[in-house]
């Protein structure tokens, strides 16, 4: 009967949909500038597709300036530290305003889709669906996303009402996003390379978006070049070919052992202007520590990219805080990468409810979803370490990622320089030589 | 001409005076507590002295976020590094335009000049005066920091060009004109300044007993050693006024030496306390740290002191030695962090800073870096402080003869604007002794210094030394790789009877 009456209702008047990425409660937002619900976006092109009125709240997506913006939430404790929570994106009073604009506009959902891209920013979805579904009771709420998929009991469980949709996310795989959906345009785009595309479907995405004013772009692929290299390279090639004035970023995914020389170069000329190198190590934590693709790759992004050593051109994510790690062997690669890499970025490692790892592993998890965050080293106790040797592990790679006139100083590095300092820690010559140790004055 | 000591043959009977703090060219300008605070007291003393009309053309006001104005100038090739020359502050165009738009023609201009490698700037301001005024050119002053430590070179060629006689006041003019007040009005009181100076410098002291080898203090004070101070009273008089009439909150003291006459300051920190007001002080040119102790450290932070900076410098006794800075040792220097954290002052909060000089001639590289990680470790916060070689200081005596030398390639000499220490001068000097020394391994060796500080996650930064699993693995790391290296800084001692001119025609490129 349902399905009959909405139907009908198509007849009279055009079906409308919301589409939300929520706002996110963390204790920091990584890549905060680079945040894009993908997903929901190609959901909305099939709508959009089908013949249905579709609107957007990227909660993420800033509405001024270019910072997401955060307040304090609350603070979580781990071990004797309490670390702030934060309130990223639009704050519900800012959501409220957007309501109140769509109730003058008469725009009232039918439909409303919610995304949540991680499991453990769970709460804030559903304080999201709370406030939605009071302001539109009228309307189906409906669940998308990772933790849709990867929870779906617990979202059931957690969020009451809402149905959990996954054949329309499937549908929409290949969609490309269409960011006309935004009021204001998002900075930079992120793009699907392998799903079965055609380079020239890609191609084609980039050149609408440019159109559109957008100018920088990333394949949020969990892995590129993936399987298919020559796919990858093949997009370059039209992107070089037809002139696209674009920016490409590789945020991480990058693996250095795919890099070759004529991939490097392909690169560089269609736009390639920041890597974040993938740590292969994600896909086997056990595997051995062995650094030689990264010397290769860098040496083939230095000579023939063109990129510029110990900068912000090229960083190394390093994979910290996964099961049975030992803290010591991440230290050195840590330190070693550094030096061959020149700038180092620590990834925490993410528990994925479903992912072989975390079933192997589930017992030595907190069984809360917001507790495996993956910031919170979850794993820390399991790996005979605490929370305060990964924050000290952080400051070494703060040191290590230090940028001062836009370099990086190189602790391993062949220079005088750096052999003195070298010098000095493994000598200790640092230590003054005290004549005597006077008594507090306390005069 | 020279003025010196002479107040009365500085004023002679000018009812109205344009003061100017000229530009600057250089390739780093720290603006943050930089007002023109010579010039804003003898605006006090002037108006003391009868004066009418008085306007302040302040070339390096700064906006609401502190900062001035900077715009390309030209590139300086220094051995194998490229460095960025800026003009800061109003541009010279600019300035012509100011002057002409001032409702009065002014009897008088006095122009400020603070550090002698900045000296061009001031003599283009007189040529800009002089194109203003092309006749019947008002008097012009110049006074300040560069005019005390090079009278004669002020004098010889400030008004070379322009081709007019100026003055050239060495000193500080008289005791009144040194310990007048500054006059903040002049900004209050001008459409020119958007933004109103929300800070201000009080200088309560004057003078030092000591003579480092790097400082030109006793030249600045013409050769007197004797710390004179104004009075607690008078001082604290000083900021309420500004804390009443211009809201001014921040205030810092910019003195020779601080902490010397112990009484004197304790007096003038209760004196500013009984008055009852909210502000932060702030000592940015650091203090001695032989002087501090609980006590004083104690009356500083209930007074409204944040930060302290200690002057550090070097953790070798033998070469504070040898900088004649004997009362300068390590175990002071200890003594003093821990006294400073006793009273509240936090390690790695930047709240507690130590400079570290590098750049001077014989340094040893190998202890500047054992000073930096000593630093970083001791109070978190180092900064690098690139020495300059100061005219009247004694290692500027001393190395006269280097610095002045035919360079290579060409054969010419250096003038006062190439010993700024960001040029580093003593580059080819030190590279006698390490030959494999560029210029690039000094920004590197400043590099590394910031580094040390930028580590700071959740209050504190990485501590190499310590005793954590993770320390100690990358202390493991370094050490396994420096193994197999050769202790580095063959120290070869300079024969300084070789002829200087020998070392620079010999190493250029
Ligand atoms: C404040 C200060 C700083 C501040 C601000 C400087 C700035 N941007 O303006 C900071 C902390 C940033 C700083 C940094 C440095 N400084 Co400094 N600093 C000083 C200090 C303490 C006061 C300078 C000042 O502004 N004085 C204002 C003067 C002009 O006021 P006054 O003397 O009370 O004024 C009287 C007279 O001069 C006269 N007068 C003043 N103007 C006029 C005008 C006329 C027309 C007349 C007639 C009279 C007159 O009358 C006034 C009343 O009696 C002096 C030491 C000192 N004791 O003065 C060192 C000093 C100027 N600094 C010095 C040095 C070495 C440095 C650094 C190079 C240190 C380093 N290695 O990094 C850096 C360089 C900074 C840069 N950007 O290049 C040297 C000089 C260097 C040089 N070659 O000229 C000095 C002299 C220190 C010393 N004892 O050796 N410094
Ligand atoms: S550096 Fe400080 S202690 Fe040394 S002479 Fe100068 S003012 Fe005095």
């Amino acid at each position: 009967m349902m399905k009959r009456k909405s139907l009908k209702k198509q007849h009279t008047q055009q079906q409308r949909i919301l589409l939300v990425s929520p706002p996110v409660y963390d204790i920091r937002l990584d890549w905060a500038r680079w945040h894009q619900p993908l997903g929901l976006l190609q959901v909305g092109s099939l709508l959009l597709e089908r013949g249905y009125g579709v609107r957007l709240f990227d909660c993420l997506q800033p509405l001024q300036g270019k910072r997401v913006q955060r307040k304090k939430l609350d603070s979580v404790s781990v071990e004797n530290h309490e670390l702030a929570r934060w309130h990223f994106g639009w704050s519900w009073e800012q959501i409220e305003d957007k309501i109140e604009d769509l109730k003058e506009e008469k725009w009232k959902p039918d439909v409303i889709y919610v995304t949540c891209m991680m499991t453990f920013w769970w709460e804030s979805t559903r304080d999201l669906v709370r406030l939605v579904r009071k302001r539109f009771p009228k309307a189906r709420i409906i669940l998308g996303g990772v933790y849709a998929s990867l929870c779906p009991n617990h979202a059931r469980q957690q969020l009451r009402g809402v149905r959990l949709d996954s054949t329309i996310g499937k549908k929409a795989k290949t969609e490309a996003t269409d960011l006309s959906l935004y009021e204001r345009m998002p900075h930079f785009s992120g793009v699907l390379l392998n799903r079965s595309r055609s380079a020239n479907q890609i191609v084609k995405e980039i050149e609408a978006k440019i159109a559109l004013g957008v100018r920088e772009f990333a394949f949020f692929d969990d892995e590129i070049p993936g399987k298919n290299p020559k796919h990858f390279e093949g997009v370059l090639d039209l992107i070089i070919q037809k002139g696209l004035d674009i920016k490409l970023r590789a945020l991480g995914n990058l693996s250095p052992k795919a890099l070759t020389q004529n991939l490097v170069i392909k690169m560089r000329e269609a736009g390639y202007r920041q890597i974040f190198l993938h740590d292969d190590r994600a896909l086997d934590p056990d595997a051995k520590g062995d650094l030689s693709a990264y010397e290769r790759g860098i040496e083939l992004l230095l000579t023939h990219g063109g990129y510029k050593p110990r900068t912000e051109d090229i960083t190394a994510m390093v994979l910290v805080g996964y099961p049975s790690e030992n803290l010591d062997h991440t230290v050195e690669r840590l330190t070693r990468l550094a030096h061959i890499v020149g700038s180092v970025n620590l990834v925490p490692f993410q528990p994925t409810p479903g992912t072989d790892i975390y079933q192997r592993y589930e017992k030595h998890l907190p069984p809360e979803l917001e507790k495996q965050n993956g910031k919170l080293f979850p794993f820390a106790k399991f790996n005979g370490a605490s929370f305060s040797d990964y924050q000290e592990l952080t400051r070494l790679a703060a040191l290590l990622n230090s940028k001062y006139r836009s370099t990086t100083f190189d602790f391993l590095g062949d220079d005088q320089i750096a052999q003195m300092v070298r010098y000095s820690i493994a000598n200790e010559t640092w230590k003054p030589k005290l004549r005597v140790t006077l008594p507090l004055a306390t005069r | 001409m020279i003025i010196r000591d002479n107040p009365s043959q500085v004023l002679n009977g000018a009812k109205s005076a344009i003061l100017i703090n000229p530009p600057i060219y250089d390739t780093q300008y720290w603006a943050y507590w930089s007002q023109p605070h010579g010039l804003l007291k003898v605006a006090t003393w002037l108006r003391k002295n009868g004066y009418e009309q008085l306007r302040l053309i302040d070339c390096l006001a700064t906006d609401s976020k502190r900062r001035v104005r900077q715009r390309h100038r030209d590139v300086v090739q220094r051995d194998d590094i490229a460095k960025q020359l800026w003009t800061f502050g109003m541009s010279l165009d600019e300035l012509e335009i100011r002057l002409r738009e001032t409702s009065f023609v002014p009897g008088e201009i006095w122009i400020t000049s603070i550090m002698t490698y900045w000296w061009e700037s001031t003599r283009d301001v007189i040529d800009v005066v002089k194109r203003v005024y092309p006749q019947n050119t008002p008097r012009i002053l110049v006074g300040g920091i560069y005019p005390t430590l090079d009278p004669e070179h002020a004098n010889r060629h400030l008004g070379e060009r322009a081709g007019i006689d100026i003055n050239v006041v060495d000193g500080e003019i008289c005791d009144d004109a040194a310990n007048a007040r500054t006059d903040l009005s002049l900004y209050y009181n001008d459409d020119l300044y958007e933004t109103k100076p929300r800070y201000a410098l009080i200088t309560g002291s004057r003078g030092c007993r000591f003579n480092c080898a790097y400082c030109a203090q006793l030249k600045l004070n013409h050769e007197n050693p004797k710390v004179r101070s104004r009075s607690p009273q008078e001082i604290a008089d000083e900021i309420e006024e500004k804390y009443k009439k211009y809201g001014v909150r921040e205030f810092a003291f910019y003195e020779d030496n601080l902490l010397f006459n112990r009484d004197d300051f304790l007096e003038r920190l209760a004196e500013i306390r009984k008055r009852g007001l909210k502000i932060s002080i702030y000592a940015p040119e650091g203090i001695e740290p032989r002087l501090v102790d609980l006590e004083f450290l104690n009356e500083m932070r209930a007074t409204g002191f944040r930060k302290l900076h200690l002057a550090l410098e070097t953790i070798d006794n033998e070469i504070a030695r040898g900088w004649n800075r004997k009362q300068a040792t390590i175990e002071a220097f200890e003594r003093a962090v821990e006294v400073a954290k006793k009273a509240g002052w936090a390690v790695g909060s930047q709240d507690l800073n130590a400079f570290v000089i590098f750049g001077l001639p014989d340094e040893d590289l190998q202890v500047t870096i054992n000073t930096a990680l000593y630093a970083s470790q001791k109070v978190g916060s180092v900064i690098p402080m690139l020495f300059t070689p100061v005219p009247g200081s004694i290692l500027f005596r001393q190395h006269e003869d280097y610095l002045f030398s035919p360079r290579a390639p060409d054969g010419e000499r250096w003038d006062l604007q190439d010993l700024n220490g960001k040029l580093l001068p003593f580059l080819e000097y030190n590279q006698q002794k390490y030959p494999w020394l560029r210029a690039s391994d000094y920004l590197r060796l400043e590099s590394f210094m910031m580094h040390l500080n930028n580590s700071k996650v959740r209050t504190r930064p990485f501590n190499f030394a310590s005793a954590h699993p993770v320390s100690r693995v990358f202390r493991n790391v370094l050490s396994d790789v420096a193994k197999n290296e050769s202790a580095p800084s063959p120290s070869v001692r300079i024969d300084l009877k070789q002829p200087t001119s020998s070392i620079l025609m010999g190493v250029g490129k």
